[in-house]
């Protein structure tokens, strides 16, 4: 079971090199626009992965040592946002003929017609970078709120307060550093998502040409061998790319490590660091209302009839009968709440069978326990658009498995993976004390498992599940081309609309999308309060 | 029915711990384990318990009422193990977690006369249905050394069950768990660093490392 998580991970790169060949390989540098292509894709993973970085250190530096419940109940919702959704969202906001200019317009842009400029689709991928940024955030800011509290970094915060630093510089010399080493692995993860986050850079990115990910899938899509042939060699160009660019990302962090310590002991107690941070977290929280404007744009333009240009809101609005043909009942909504299902709870069943095996292994050798960990967590590794054509290479030269399974497989791989690094801390930190008191009570093994330790442990698992159902919910390139474009799905049709010019139908699809993630999402996470609301032990404050 | 440690040493690592450990311990007396921090109690508890994992080694033999343990699993040495934490599983109502401690196979109506009887043993009649979580420490206590009772074990194991509790309740949670082991006469191992431990309970005395 477990090795359906991570063979294809540890044969993609493998399997391209064998079946795209050295010629294609050498041939795809001469394709027109690749090293344009190329700088993009770093450009906007790197700026977007940067960005989310600095904003997620000053949204946390602003409450550091105050109450983080604002952020702690806001990111969420925003996690579990899914990445085409808030891309057309962002569309609809920024485009010449948005939201946004709409709403200054014409009282204080003077302009009664869509300008000529467009923030869209720049063509060094910026609004990309800003799309990944806001995404990317969330993930950022939670790990890191739960690090601050893990490795209770709040004393130290306090005791450099009484030292007399002030708050932002304090939080950079103190807390800082700690987080950067916590984030190390979420950092190379949320890196390696953005340059092949196809969804997101169809609908933002630029065309002429698009960033190296799309260029690939293009490509891919080829219907002459040859063609084909060369997108396989572009994904394989895709993941030399990325491994380079974190060499020189890993480099980076590691300078500002050393000179971060030296600063740290230099006694100053402001800093101009320290007044970054502080406009940073400005930006932060703009950064955050920005987010939730685009998808109000979304629900605008979903029941938008008539919407004249440069009229605020909508002169008249769709009936509801979309909302129920498109959004409830259709083959889109079928499809992706039966993906989302089943993939969401193999995907668990993986994650628990990876940490328990860890934490077996982890009694007898360190080594033993790294090796699952990095088995858990391969697919992330790899660029999306490296490793779903090698699924489907894997795929086509003998196992034949029909689509629907092959994007179940390819949706399993990253539930698995996202629920292990959910799990994984609060399994590693449960007390062993129960499961030895439930053994020493006479109790099998299995009992010890299943009748303690899971059910206190039911909410980081309700939380793996939920974080495992917005995953698939989100999914695109696994279900486009696993599903060999026979499966339907919100973010398929959200994506092909959005790059098709059908804002309705776009805004439609991507709101119905965000609505079953959220729904969902939120759902799992409900479900401990409900069944542990006279368990004060188990509450929402001890997990 | 008595509890026998024959020749135990342990090793961590290279390092040795303790070695030539030989105790016989009857029912219904007591054997305080004492030492400092590092001298190997709690390893000493583990290996009788079945809980010494890498990188301890150890060799010697346990033996309880003539059974020998040492290649027998945690849930079939039939010892009741009971922490300086109480340990009661929050998911669980109080009566479920005597529940728990409690062998299969007897009917719904008699475990519930179990459960009820062990509450008013422990001063607490009522409680069956109240959240662990709002008990008092020495109610947690209480609850902890019943559950480990109710499983029917042949011995007990008690590591530093004391030490987390406030003065008073400590004098009142000593007296309970004396009162127990005399009503159960089962042979107990109690490890603890506290002289007056010992002494309260009218435990024999035995230090770690041996002297």
């Amino acid at each position: 079971m477990v090795a359906l998580v991570s063979v294809p991970a540890a044969l993609a790169l493998p399997v391209l090199v064998v079946l795209s060949g050295p010629e294609a390989l050498v041939q795809a540098f001469a394709l027109p626009g690749y090293a344009k292509a190329a700088g993009i894709a770093v450009i906007s993973a790197g700026l977007g992965t940067v960005l989310a970085l600095v904003l997620a250190g000053a949204l946390l530096s602003g409450v550091a040592g105050r109450s983080d419940r604002w952020l702690r109940l806001s990111m969420p919702p925003l996690l579990a946002t899914p990445h085409a959704a808030m891309a057309v969202g962002l569309a609809f906001l920024i485009a010449p003929s948005g939201w946004l200019i709409r709403l200054l317009s014409p009282w204080a842009t003077g302009l009664d017609r869509p300008p000529l400029f467009s923030m869209v689709q720049d063509p060094w991928g910026l609004s990309l970078a800003v799309g990944l940024a806001i995404k990317e955030l969330p993930f950022f800011v939670l790990l890191a709120l739960s690090a601050t509290r893990r490795d209770s970094l709040q004393p130290a915060f306090r005791a450099a307060i009484s030292l007399g630093y002030d708050r932002h510089t304090a939080f950079a010399k103190i807390i800082a550093p700690h987080l950067l080493k916590a984030l190390n692995l979420p950092i190379v993860i949320a890196f390696i998502y953005g340059i092949s986050a196809v969804d997101m850079a169809s609908v933002l990115g630029p065309t002429t040409p698009p960033p190296l990910s799309v260029l690939a899938l293009n490509q891919v899509s080829d219907p002459s061998a040859e063609g084909w042939r060369l997108g396989l060699a572009l994904s394989l160009h895709l993941a030399v790319l990325t491994f380079a660019a974190l060499l020189i990302l890993g480099g980076l962090v590691a300078t500002m490590r050393a000179v971060a310590g030296r600063w740290a002991s230099n006694g100053n107690r402001r800093s101009l660091v320290g007044t970054a941070l502080a406009a940073a977290s400005l930006v932060g929280r703009g950064t955050l209302v920005f987010a939730v404007l685009a998808l109000l744009s979304l629900l605008l333009w979903a029941f938008a009839q008539r919407w004249r240009f440069p009229a605020p809101w909508p002169q008249s609005w769709t009936g509801l009968d979309w909302v129920w043909a498109r959004g409830l009942m259709s083959v889109e909504s079928l499809n992706t709440l039966w993906l989302a299902l089943a993939s969401a709870l193999i995907g668990l069943l993986l994650a628990l069978a990876f940490v328990l095996a860890e934490r077996q292994a982890r009694t007898v050798t360190t080594r033993g326990a790294m090796a699952w960990s990095g088995l858990a967590v391969l697919p992330l590794l790899i660029p999306q658009m490296t490793l779903i054509p090698a699924l489907l290479l894997i795929d086509l030269n003998g196992l034949r498995l029909p689509p629907w399974m092959l994007a179940l497989w390819g949706h399993v791989m990253f539930t698995a993976a996202y629920g292990y690094l959910t799990l994984r801390g609060p399994i590693m930190a449960l007390d062993p004390h129960y499961r030895q008191v439930a053994l020493a009570l006479g109790r099998p093994r299995w009992q010890a498992l299943l009748l303690v330790e899971l059910p206190i442990l039911l909410r980081p698992i309700m939380a793996s599940l939920a974080i495992g159902l917005s995953v698939s919910v989100a999914a695109y390139l696994s279900t486009l081309t696993l599903g060999q474009g026979r499966i339907e799905t919100f973010t398929i049709e959200a994506v092909s609309a959005a790059s098709g010019g059908s804002r309705r139908t776009a805004a439609q699809f991507a709101l119905a999308q965000a609505f079953w993630a959220l729904l969902f999402f939120f759902s799992a996470l409900s479900v401990p309060d409900l069944l542990y609301r006279r368990r004060r032990g188990l509450a929402a404050h001890v997990a | 029915m008595s509890l026998d440690l024959i020749n135990l040493s342990a090793h961590i690592g290279a390092e040795p711990l303790f070695s030539g450990v030989s105790q016989s311990i009857d029912p219904g007396h007591i054997l305080a384990v004492m030492g400092p921090s590092g001298s190997g109690k709690t390893t000493l508890l583990n290996i009788i318990g079945g809980f010494a994992a890498s990188p301890v080694r150890w060799t010697g033999e346990v033996q309880l009422a003539g059974r020998r343990l040492n290649s027998l699993p945690p849930q079939r040495r039939r010892l009741g193990l009971v922490f300086q934490t109480p340990l009661l599983f929050p998911h669980l109502s109080v009566g479920q977690n005597l529940g728990f401690g409690m062998p299969s196979g007897q009917s719904a109506v008699l475990r519930q006369a179990t459960i009820e009887q062990a509450l008013s043993t422990a001063g607490l009649t009522g409680f069956a249905d109240r959240d662990p979580e709002s008990l008092s420490g020495g109610q947690r206590a209480r609850i902890s050394l019943l559950r480990t009772l109710l499983s029917q074990p042949d011995a007990l194991l008690l590591d530093e069950p004391f030490s987390a509790l406030d003065e008073a309740t400590k004098a009142d949670m000593r007296a309970f768990t004396a009162a127990q082991i005399r009503n159960t006469a089962l042979p107990t191992i109690l490890v603890t660093h506290d002289p007056r431990d010992a002494e309260a309970m009218d435990a024999r005395r035995f230090h770690l490392p041996p002297s």
